[in-house]
């Protein structure tokens, strides 16, 4: 059960694609700084 | 690295002088750095990494970098660390914020309910969910810098140990955040209502809270300015041998002529300059044992009183050990500046002893290359990783303290009534 309810948000997280634009956002920040 | 070895190259193609000249003539020691330092720069931007090594005078490190830059760098340095303690709690806060109130929003939680299941176990299930989707955003950046990182070439030694542990920080600095999130998110009525209330915790925690503190510390124990330091430095100096004044070593003089049992300087078995020299330098670092203690004392009092702010910041604790794990923080610079000085010590005691014992009183004496090779070496490594943790017991303390207190945090979410 746990199970499911945890794999169910990361699946939301994944559809409402906010973790997508986060993970963006960090991969750009990530490049500026270690490029600076 | 490379730089030590041009500048140890000019000292010891320096032209022949004599020894006090070289004194003078000095050298400088580059702070060894860790390739974790591009990591988190720490204090290293403000506190300088090169040392100037000289007679009579303890110098703080020079060529700061912070002295070349523009003031945009008061917005907040672009660093990973910076990301990953600042920024990234702002991530966890938009992806957890609505875990709870979506759910009420949308209706669904009664459906949850109406399959009866437990709310522990929910609650497991959806902290589970917002920590893989945390840790999904973390371990590869994470991994991904770790590579960059370590194959950087010439730029000091890379700790994998080091590196792990800063992981391991930094992720139970992520659980805080999500632990605090997903209390908020279940404690608010609305989605909009946890965002805006995270973000006053966010602001609060990383901004207001290290700040408040930073400030505190500095208007209750103020830092002496340069000329204060100076003058400092003048009282407690004064009245005592200047190694370039012999007028001021007349007293010096009568006691090592009745030791040696001689009627003049010249009949010494030594150079009485060099002695004369060392008794200075000698008193020189008395005087600058005693200023630099307590400016030490100062920013010691300070130092605790931020760290008291670690009890209504995880922001704090987090931010020390990733200095410290990344030999950027201020013990290590006081660690090397001490080396330094003790270096400094037995450089100048070196090179008196060479005028004293190679030359008579009164007699002209240039040192040459054989002086300068046979110089005393230096060596400085960076604490081991007891050492560190020994160092920041109380920031691990904090932190785990935070940790633990938030997950209790999450023990007092109890079915709401009005949702039964």
């Amino acid at each position: 059960m746990v199970k499911q309810i945890a794999k169910k948000e990361w699946k939301e997280q994944l559809r409402e694609k906010r973790f997508l634009a986060a993970g963006l956002i960090m991969v750009l920040l990530f490049g500026s700084a270690l490029l600076s | 690295m490379q730089a030590q070895v041009g500048i140890d190259e000019n000292w010891f193609n320096q032209r022949d002088k004599n020894p006090h000249g070289a004194a003078h003539f000095g050298i400088y020691l580059l702070k060894p750095e860790s390739r974790l330092s591009l990591v988190d720069r720490g204090v290293n931007r403000y506190a300088g990494t090169a040392f100037f090594v000289e007679g009579h005078v303890r110098n703080e490190a020079q060529f700061r970098k912070i002295e070349d830059e523009t003031g945009l760098v008061r917005f907040g340095e672009l660093t990973p660390a910076y990301i990953l303690i600042t920024l990234m709690p702002l991530f966890i806060i938009l992806i957890g914020f609505n875990v709870f109130t979506k759910e009420r929003e949308a209706g669904t939680w009664r459906m949850l309910q109406s399959h009866d299941v437990p709310l522990h176990k929910l609650l497991i299930g959806k902290w589970a969910g917002v920590t893989f989707t945390t840790f999904m955003l973390f371990i590869p950046l994470f991994i991904l810098m770790g590579i960059i990182v370590s194959s950087v070439s010439g730029f000091g030694d890379f700790s994998f140990a080091h590196y792990l542990m800063l992981g391991v920080l930094y992720s139970l600095y992520y659980l805080i955040f999500i632990n605090i999130t997903l209390i908020v998110s279940w404690f608010s009525k609305q989605s909009g209502t946890a965002f805006i209330t995270l973000l006053a915790v966010w602001i609060v925690a990383t901004l207001v809270i290290p700040k408040l503190f930073v400030s505190t510390a500095q208007y209750l124990n103020p830092l002496p300015d340069t000329n204060t330091v100076a003058e400092m430095y003048r009282e407690a100096r004064a009245g005592g041998i200047d190694g370039h004044i012999p007028s001021s070593a007349r007293e010096l003089e009568k006691q090592v002529m009745e030791e040696y049992g001689v009627d003049t300087l010249e009949d010494l078995p030594f150079n009485f300059a060099g002695y004369r020299l060392q008794a200075g330098e000698e008193y020189d670092t008395k005087a600058y044992n005693h200023v630099f203690s307590q400016i030490r004392s100062t920013i010691s009092d300070q130092d605790a009183l931020i760290r008291k702010g670690s009890v209504f910041s995880p922001f704090l604790p987090v931010r020390n050990l990733s200095m410290a794990m990344a030999f950027t923080d201020v013990n290590t610079h006081w660690d090397f500046s001490e080396a330094v000085e003790r270096y400094r010590q037995e450089f100048v005691l070196y090179l008196n002893e060479d005028l004293m014992y190679s030359s008579r009183t009164g007699e002209t004496y240039l040192a040459g290359s054989d002086v300068w090779a046979a110089k005393p070496g230096f060596s400085y490594e960076l604490p081991e990783m007891e050492d560190v943790i020994k160092a920041q017991t109380d920031n691990i303390f904090m932190l785990f303290g935070w940790v633990v207190f938030s997950f209790l945090g999450l023990l007092t979410i109890r079915q709401k009534t009005e949702e039964v």
